[in-house]
This record gives C-alpha cells, structure tokens and sequence, in this order.
C-alpha cells in the first residue's frame, strides 16, 4: 500500500519542492536542479509490483514551478495468483507550471492482473507532457502477451472538462492483442501527450511505426514497436526537445 | 416486421445521407499500406473492429440509451477519439443525423442533444446519438444495436471492397464472417463500465493519424 505524494512551489523564482511524503516501497532522489527545472527520480525499494499491491502517486505542481518527473528502470509487473495490483495517480498542474512525466516502461509477467487509473488536472496555461510504454512480458524468455489483464486508463482534464483520454484494456484470453488493429504484430506500444505547447515529431522512426494527431487539445503520439528502448528514445525526444526550459 | 424496426433499419442504412460513404475510418491506409490485401485479410480486421467497436460505439451508444448524462459522455468520447479525423467524422455524421431526423419527426431527446451542440456544451457524437435515436423508436436495444454493428461493418466491408478492390462475394464473404460476432460485441457492449468506454487499439488509432497525410485520399477519414 505504497503512498507516494510530491508537490512543488516557485519560491524566489526557484522550483522547490514544497512538500513531500512517501511510504514504502516509494523513494525519491534528492532534486536535481538545472535551469529551474527540477528533476526528482521515483525508486521502488521493491523489484516491481506484486499481487495485492495497491500504490497511490499524487503529484501537484503549483503555479511557476517546471518538474521533471521520471522513473528508474522498468516497472515489472510480477507473476500474480487470483488477485491483481492497482496503482492510482492523480496530477495537478496549475497555470504558469510544467511537467513532464516520463515513467518507465511496464512488463506485464505471465498472469500479472494489473489496474492503473489516472486523473490529470490541467489549469489554463499549464504544460504538461507524458509518456506509457508497454512492453508484451518478458520477450527475451519468448514470454509474449501471457498476462492476465493490463488496463490503464488516464484522463486529461482542462479546467475540468475531459480534453483527452487513453484507455489501454488489454486481456489476451479474450482479445489477441498482436491482431491488426491493436498491436499489429509487434511487441510494444507507446504513448506521448503534449499539453501547452507545439512539438516537432522526427521524421526519421527506424523500425517504429509512429503517427500523431491532434486530440481535442494537446497532441498525442503513437507508437508500435519491437524493443523498449527504441519507443522510449523515440518518444522520449519528443517530449524533452522543444522545451524552452533547456530539457 | 414493425415499422418502428423499419425506421431504425432506414436510418442505420448507410446510405442514409449522413456522409458515411466518405468515412473509411482508416481503411484506406490499411489497404495503402498493404496491410488489407485479401478477403482474409478483411475479415482479419473486421473481426478486431467489432471486438474495439464493443467498447466504442456501441458501449456509447448503450450507455446513451440507458440515459447516461449525455453532457459527460459527449465530452469523455471526444476526449478518447484523439485521431482528429476520427472525432471530426463522428461530429460531422452526428450534425447531419440530428439535423435530418429531427425534421423528419419529433425526437425531444434528439432535439435536446442538437440544441446542446448548438450551444456548444457538447460535440456531438454519433454514437451518442444512435443510441438516444434507439430509446426515442422505443425498439429492442439489443436488435438495434446489432443492426447497428452491422451497418458500421457493412460500411467498411464496402469501403474496402472497392479500395482493394475484390471481389463482390469476397467482401460479402468477410462479412459474413464477422457479423457472426455481432451478438457477442452487442452483449459486450450492454456490460461496459465507465472505466472500460472507449478502450482504444493502438493499430487503429495510428491508421486514422497516418491517414491525414496519406499522399492520395478517396476518403475524408
């Protein structure tokens, strides 16, 4: 029942963090601040996720303040019996501040059971940027969609009307997700949302498949590929380059 | 067969004049892209369509007719449809149904919805209003919402049909095929939670982006 809750300020033009509390398995490094824009890094003390695990992440990002939030290596999500894991989030960005949020890719292990529900709270004047990569499992040991359940849901709300919403439900007894329309025969997809500002999306996608559209606001971006790294790179570009914060 | 079936079979017809045969929902880059090629290929991608429609139209749709708050569906399907030809080819159907049912007869609840987008408090959906259209002909939900999968399917197994092109019995073929799912996508559909609406498939939505920049376009989506 991890608990994990981060709020910044702008005080005497500098980004600090204001406040911040955190149960086991969170930590957070020591900020890292360049250009007023300060870094924090998520750790889990635990190896991933496990059955039961019912984690909530709450950050609020108050007026003048620029965060950078990431995570450590990849989100494992751990062989599960009958029950699943949930996580929540809820992020707030109030006018004048950003945030990216750049949390690691997820491996769903065979019969992992995962819920992830999250709520983005948008003022006018905000920037916001995020990125969700989805691994199939643990495809170097041939373990490909043999999860249970993932769903992950998040919704972008501007002065509290939706403006963008993602829903990933993915249950391969009932759906093959490598089928056309959904995975298309490749292993891993990816997600970008661009809030508050233009972004420049690089021709040049490798082996990826990548297209982008403007959703009712912000930009999304999406990706099909065969490797994390790659779909992470290629999305991770996107959302740090054109930041006037020099990040 | 009662006239109010009838009503919903002629309204659901794609060739009711709402602009259907423009939208291929992405099915002209599948068949660009060479990934729509054959008969199997269509019934391949018919299938998947039906299983996302399941979450999609037709769980909005239900949701309309169970008299959900039309104001916070509206603004949670266009929130979802992100492919921007996606949500404007919904908008621009939903327009023309409102506009045209609503001088055929008296639709309060249709009436109400339009003047809603009217005001601009909400898009407009079609979805949204197929499923308001079912409650107002006060026919079998679960038969019009089947009709209703069927004249989404039958659409696109035209549209492909023409844009591979094949066969005629080819594309009847697929068809058939995949309309065997249409109970099951409709029972589906009648369950769907609210966290469940709208579950996108990322192939999908990345064939409605690519299409805003296919070099050639029949289609407006």
């Amino acid at each position: 029942m991890g608990y994990l809750y981060i709020e910044t300020a702008c005080e005497n033009g500098r980004t600090v963090v204001k406040d911040s509390y955190f149960t086991a398995p969170f930590k957070i490094t020591k900020p890292f601040v360049s250009h007023n824009v300060l870094e924090l890094i998520i750790m889990q003390a635990s190896a991933g996720i496990l059955e039961g695990d019912s984690h909530e992440l709450e950050f609020k990002i108050r007026t003048g303040s620029h965060v950078i939030i990431t995570g450590q290596s990849y989100t494992k999500l751990f062989r599960m019996g009958k029950g699943q894991a949930r996580q929540k989030l809820k992020i707030t960005v109030e006018k004048d501040a950003s945030l990216c949020y750049l949390p690691c890719p997820v491996i769903p292990f065979r019969d992992s059971d995962f819920t992830n529900t999250g709520e983005v709270r948008l003022e006018k004047g905000a920037r916001f940027a995020m990125t969700d990569i989805l691994a199939c499992g643990r495809k170097g040991m041939g373990e490909v969609f043999e999860f249970r359940k993932y769903h992950s849901r998040t919704v972008v709300f501007e002065e509290e009307v939706p403006v963008f919403a993602d829903n990933t439900r993915l249950v391969p007894k009932e759906n093959e997700p490598g089928r056309i329309g959904f995975f298309e025969g490749n292993t891993h997809q990816g997600m970008a949302y661009i809030y508050g500002r233009t972004v420049d999306i690089p021709e040049e996608r490798g082996s990826l498949t990548a297209a982008y559209s403007c959703a009712k606001r912000g930009t999304v971006v999406r990706v099909l590929g065969d490797s994390s790294d790659e779909t992470e790179r290629f999305l991770k570009k996107i959302v740090m380059e054109g930041n006037e914060y020099g990040i | 067969m009662d006239c109010r079936l009838l009503r919903l079979v002629q309204s659901l017809d794609p060739l009711f004049p709402i602009g259907s045969y423009t939208l291929s929902n992405g099915m002209e880059t599948y068949v660009q892209k060479n990934l729509v090629q054959t008969g199997e290929d269509l019934e391949k991608h018919l299938k998947s369509y039906l299983y996302m429609l399941s979450y999609n139209d037709l769980a909005f749709a239900a949701k309309a007719w169970k008299g959900e708050e039309v104001t916070q569906l509206d603004a949670l399907c266009g929130a979802l449809r992100s492919p921007s030809e996606m949500r404007s080819g919904s908008i621009r159907q939903c327009t023309r149904f409102l506009k045209l049912q609503t001088e055929l007869d008296a639709y309060p609840e249709l009436e109400h919805y339009r003047n809603l987008t009217v005001q601009g408090v909400c898009d407009g959906h079609y979805c949204i209003a197929v499923g308001l259209f079912i409650k107002e002909t006060g026919t079998d939900v679960k038969t019009a919402l089947e009709l209703y999968a069927y004249s989404i399917l039958s659409s696109m197994a035209n549209h492909a049909a023409k844009l591979i092109p094949l066969r005629q019995l080819d594309g009847q073929k697929a068809l058939l095929e995949a309309e065997k799912g249409i109970p099951d996508a409709v029972r589906t559909a009648m369950n769907v939670e609210t966290e469940e609406l709208g579950v996108s498939g990322c192939g999908f939505d990345i064939r409605s982006m690519q299409h805003e920049k296919l070099y050639s376009r029949l289609y407006i989506s």
